[in-house]
């Protein structure tokens, strides 16, 4: 793979495998710990639905799929807490509508629709050098953030009614993540495309949270875990010649099961049950 | 003797509907007090009111004798002790890292815990006798060590007032009973002003000394705990359960069985 590197595109893939696959791993841990895996799914269709809408207009799918993010993440939090336990259904009717609507509207664009195309399937080797750039500056306000306020944001990941009751703003940390998170998705969306990219946002805290007690760790874990993915996925398209977004997505989905297999924490579950 | 908490005529709606009726009541500094009803009564959006997730739509909610306006500042100075919380077996948090979750208000936005702190959560792991399940993955406690943690992260936070919803329920006999005991151990030695959710008028600590009786949203008894087991405020409490189990009730009464 050395005379790869040579190449921009290769270099943008490997940043994009650094800056998306960590990036959505580590907001992923929240999606995990909070419960909340229809609200990444919703997150990444609205980002779909913005960055098709922007094709469709002629202005930047990035720009759009951003705005999109933007919108759905004022919106869907509050919304999916006043609807308290039917959240759920509530997000899924709202993530189908917008598959639904994006594409509706990928049949009303006109001409060719590779970009419209890779918007689905994702396409990490055409990633810009442009996108690269915007993605980093996300990957890094999100690590920034997760730095300076790790205290909060465990506390939120605990249980937001005692994050508030001890005194933290935590509808701000909330509101805030799901933002985050769909700014993520919205800049990672050539990595493996609207219809899998939750699938980052999943597996990979999935995977670390069958392998840690320490949330510190279960970030860290993530992250690598979430790269790994995406490095294995370059690499096994690139070996085999094979669609490099499904090949991430299902090795992701091979960390997890691994992960699931040789969890500690089934072993201490069944010793705990056994003795109760 | 300083107001710690002061409702006048506090009214508050969900949905269209009244929670909470025109109550007034006064906690006053060291007291310890039972707010005890049937389920829907009101007992949990009182304690939501006085934390201020929920804001009252008229009257006067005071504490430390200033009127509520910004919820947070004063949350800082309330221990809360939710109801039985379900945590996941695998969550990936220590005892410590909860217990060290009653400083954070405290210690401020995006600023680290220091050893002052560190040394706040060791001293509440030890006056709650957890200290040995400190490094245990919370996810692996039972209900009545899990209240305890909650007990030790409210304590952590050096609260003025100390409230606890039904701390108690779905606890063995044997927990409740722990917990209870801690609750009123705590409140002897540190005279912490302590409001305290029950389901049930039977199982409160000694120390206990004047209930609330909360029916429809508004105060039926306020009094000396002695004072609560009468026919009229046990048929407050317990009637969503049945006539022969109020029958049964009453009879202890009478017999003298039941009593603080």
């Amino acid at each position: 793979m050395n005379e790869l590197w040579q190449h921009a595109f290769f270099r943008h893939a490997v940043m994009a495998c650094i800056l998306g696959g960590g990036g959505l791993s580590l907001i992923g841990v929240f999606v995990t710990l909070m419960d909340i895996p229809f609200l990444g799914i919703s997150m990444s269709h609205s980002a779909f639905l913005g960055a098709v809408i922007g094709l469709l207009c002629g202005f930047d799918p990035l720009l759009g799929a951003m705005l999109a993010c933007a919108v759905s993440g004022v919106l869907v939090g509050p919304l999916s807490d006043r609807a308290g336990s039917s959240s759920n259904s509530i997000l899924a009717v709202i993530f189908s509508a917008t598959m639904g609507l994006a594409f509706l509207l990928l049949t009303r664009i006109p001409g060719p629709k590779s970009e419209a195309l890779n918007l689905i399937w994702g396409s990490i080797l055409t990633i810009s050098s442009r996108e690269i750039v915007v993605l980093a500056v996300i990957f890094a306000v999100a690590v920034l953030l997760l730095l300076v306020f790790f205290k909060e944001i465990s506390a939120v990941l605990f249980n937001r009614e005692v994050a508030a009751a001890v005194g933290i703003p935590e509808k701000l940390f909330y509101y805030g993540v799901i933002l985050l998170a769909g700014l993520l998705i919205s800049a990672s969306l050539d990595i493996v495309g609207g219809l899998l990219i939750f699938s980052l946002l999943v597996n990979p805290p999935g995977a670390a949270y069958q392998l840690t007690y320490r949330l510190k760790t279960m970030f860290l874990l993530s992250a690598v875990f979430g790269m790994a993915s995406c490095f294995a996925g370059l690499y096994v398209s690139y070996r085999f010649d094979v669609p490099t977004g499904a090949v991430i997505v299902l090795c992701s989905s091979a960390i997890y099961a691994l992960a699931f297999a040789f969890s500690p924490k089934r072993r201490a579950r069944r010793s705990d049950l056994a003795t109760t | 003797m300083p107001h710690v908490l002061e409702l006048d005529s506090v009214c508050v709606e969900r949905r269209g509907a009244s929670v909470l009726n025109r109550l007034s009541l006064t906690l006053r500094q060291g007291e310890f007090v039972a707010l005890i009803g049937a389920n829907g009564s009101g007992k949990t959006t009182l304690l939501r009111t006085v934390l201020g997730f929920l804001r009252p739509t008229s009257g006067v909610l005071r504490l430390f004798d200033t009127p509520i306006g910004h919820g947070r500042t004063a949350r800082k100075r309330i221990g809360y002790v939710p109801q039985s919380l379900a945590i996941d077996f695998k969550m990936p948090m220590t005892v410590r890292d909860v217990v060290a979750m009653g400083r954070y208000g405290l210690i401020g936005l995006g600023r680290r815990p220091g050893k002052a702190d560190r040394l706040a959560v060791e001293k509440a792991l030890n006056d709650v006798g957890i200290a040995d399940l400190a490094p245990r993955p919370i996810g692996h406690l039972s209900g009545g060590e899990l209240q305890k943690v909650q007990i030790a992260r409210a304590l952590c936070q050096s609260p003025d007032l100390l409230l606890l919803d039904e701390p108690t329920s779905s606890l063995d006999l044997g927990a409740q009973r722990d917990v209870l005991d801690l609750v009123g151990r705590l409140h002897r030695e540190r005279r912490l002003t302590t409001l305290i959710v029950m389901h049930d008028l039977k199982s409160l600590p000694a120390s206990c000394t004047r209930a609330l009786i909360l029916d429809d949203a508004r105060i039926v008894f306020d009094g000396p705990f002695a004072d609560a087991f009468t026919e009229e405020t046990l048929s407050h409490v317990y009637k969503h359960q049945g006539p022969a189990i109020l029958r049964e009730l009453l009879a202890e009464v009478s017999s003298g069985e039941m009593s603080p």
